[in-house]
């Protein structure tokens, strides 16, 4: 292990903020608020940024989970509370959902001009439609407009955000970041997700999940470059200190932990 | 610190990408993440079959300090792993003091008239069990599973108070029947491997007390690192943190009696 690599071992396991270790990390991709199918304890703005204080995170990109469910206007509104309840810790990103493509733009518009959101994430297996559908139209020429990042929900097996179904947005929009988070959930889908981010340039993998390693990690950094490999959460489905937990401890180097954990996030958001 | 992982695993794994899957690589992985102690099971008495795979665990980690052996058990009416009374006394040659039991992976039902017979002999010697939720929660669809498990879990704590189950990998979909079950059974214990619900930990630790979970990591099938950054992060006291991260997992162990004795069990 390298000295790097044995400090920031020795700062982890001394619980010590991360501050400390100089890194600027920023969780590309959180959510606030109750999920119904299950309890979550405390999905609060509030206990998300104390945990990050506990960390020493100094930034978090968040959607609210209604916004990615049944009510995308009265969620991106939930999201825009959170920012405002910690303007220099939370980023918003605007949910639009594809069932309403004529109200996408003037939403949009709203959100970044009037709420100051800076991405947009989709969830099509939340909003039960397929990622490359008409119904995304809107956003997807939002985003091209705008330059800024998609971060999309991905699950090997979806009907509606299998890794495949990113091949036709990304050379549909090639000049949009389109980040792929959960790189398709399933440890299977990751050769899948590496193929696909060869191909196309403007696809990023995002490293949160249920099955992700620090193996893994490596792996996809090692094949894409650091600077293809993003940090999120998704907290408070998955508690942050888990997530973190996989990257801190993965054998990157001081500059990849640097991209990895904050350093690309900040560049594609302008941060 | 020094943790005690009471949910490892060694051993050849039918896909890519692991950390590890042998004795020295496993021991490497526990150093790096200031692990000391594990509680083991081998791989293939999970994916080929429990006798073979318990025999291969004794000969990888003899009796190297800092392992301590986790057998995979099978219902006794097959007897696949001889008999009863021989294995019992195996295990407490062996100083076997934990099992592991996979329902759905071996198939069969955790009832009354399959399993009784063996969870009695558990029960009356104190063992800890582990048994992962998905061994439970049958999927159904992408994200959903079938709850019907949970009854299994309450019908063990009640009908076999002595044993020790410890419920592992649980995700971030259970709390709402835990939180519950974990009120009801005080022989009832979770690990933080995959725990990931946000603030489960300090959730638990307040409403149910410390001393209901354990440090587990379930490498390297889940990434160890993730439990490790959990508990060292979590927003619990010093002592808090040593309960979980090895006092708890050493309390359960003392407690295993391996000539056991009790008398009638009255079954529900």
């Amino acid at each position: 292990m390298s000295k790097y690599g044995l400090e920031l071992r020795e700062w982890a396991l001394a619980g010590q903020s991360l501050v400390t270790s100089g890194l600027n990390i920023v969780d590309a991709h959180i959510h606030v608020g109750p999920y119904r199918s299950m309890f979550i304890p405390n999905p609060t703005a509030d206990s998300i940024v104390r945990v990050m204080d506990r960390c020493g995170i100094s930034k978090a990109c968040v959607a609210s989970h209604l916004a990615l469910g049944p009510d995308w206007v009265r969620g991106n509104r939930y999201t825009a509370e959170a920012i405002a309840e910690f303007p220099d810790r939370l980023v918003g990103y605007a949910v639009p959902d594809p069932h309403y493509p004529s109200q996408i733009t003037a939403e949009l518009r709203y959100t970044f001009d009037d709420l100051a959101f800076q991405g947009l994430k989709l969830h099509p297996d939340g909003h039960s439609y397929p990622v490359d559908g008409p119904g995304y139209s809107p956003a997807w020429e939002f985003a091209a407009e705008r330059n800024c990042p998609v971060l999309s929900h991905t699950y090997r097996g979806s009907p509606h955000c299998e890794l495949e179904r990113f091949d036709i947005v990304a050379n549909r929009y090639p000049i949009v970041p389109i980040i792929l988070l959960h790189s398709g959930a399933l440890a299977e889908a990751f050769e899948v997700a590496i193929a696909l981010a060869r191909q196309h340039s403007n696809i990023y993998l995002d490293v949160s999940g249920s099955f992700m390693t620090g193996v893994w990690i490596a792996r996809i950094v090692q094949e894409l470059g650091a600077e293809r490999v993003i940090f999120s959460s998704d907290v408070p489905f998955i508690d942050l200190r888990f997530s973190l937990g996989r990257v801190l401890f993965a054998p990157l180097s001081r500059a990849e932990h640097e991209l990895v954990l904050g350093g690309n996030i900040r560049r594609l958001l302008a941060l | 610190m020094d943790l005690f992982d009471v949910n490892c695993l060694v051993g050849p794994w039918p896909s890519g990408q692991l950390a590890y899957r042998d004795v020295p690589g496993l021991l490497k992985e526990m150093s790096r993440l200031g692990i000391a102690q594990a509680v083991v099971s081998h791989t293939l008495a999970r994916q080929h079959h429990p006798a073979i795979g318990n025999r291969l665990l004794m000969e990888q980690i003899g009796n190297l300090p800092g392992l301590e052996p986790c057998w995979v058990l099978l219902p006794l009416g097959t007897n696949e792993m001889g008999d009863c009374a021989a294995l019992f006394r195996e295990m407490a040659a062996q100083r076997v003091r934990a099992v592991r039991l996979y329902p759905r992976d071996h198939g069969y039902p955790l009832t009354d008239w399959c399993c009784g017979d063996l969870l009695s002999e558990l029960d009356v010697r104190r063992y800890i069990v582990l048994i992962d939720l998905d061994q439970l929660l049958l999927p159904v669809g992408l994200y959903g599973v079938i709850q019907a498990g949970w009854q299994c879990v309450d019908w063990i704590c009640r009908n076999f108070p002595h044993l020790s189950l410890v419920l592992t990998n649980i995700g971030y979909r259970a709390l709402r029947a835990l939180i519950p079950l974990l009120n009801s059974h005080r022989n009832l214990f979770i690990d933080l491997a995959f725990f990931s619900s946000h603030a489960g930990v300090e959730f638990v630790t307040e409403q149910c007390g410390v001393e209901r979970l354990l440090f587990g990591t379930g490498q390297p099938l889940v990434d160890p690192a993730g439990a490790v950054a959990r508990l060292c992060y979590a927003d619990i006291s010093r002592s808090q943190r040593q309960a979980i991260g090895r006092y708890n997992t050493e309390r359960l162990l003392k407690r295993v009696q391996f000539h056991g004795k009790g008398g009638e069990r009255k079954r529900t």
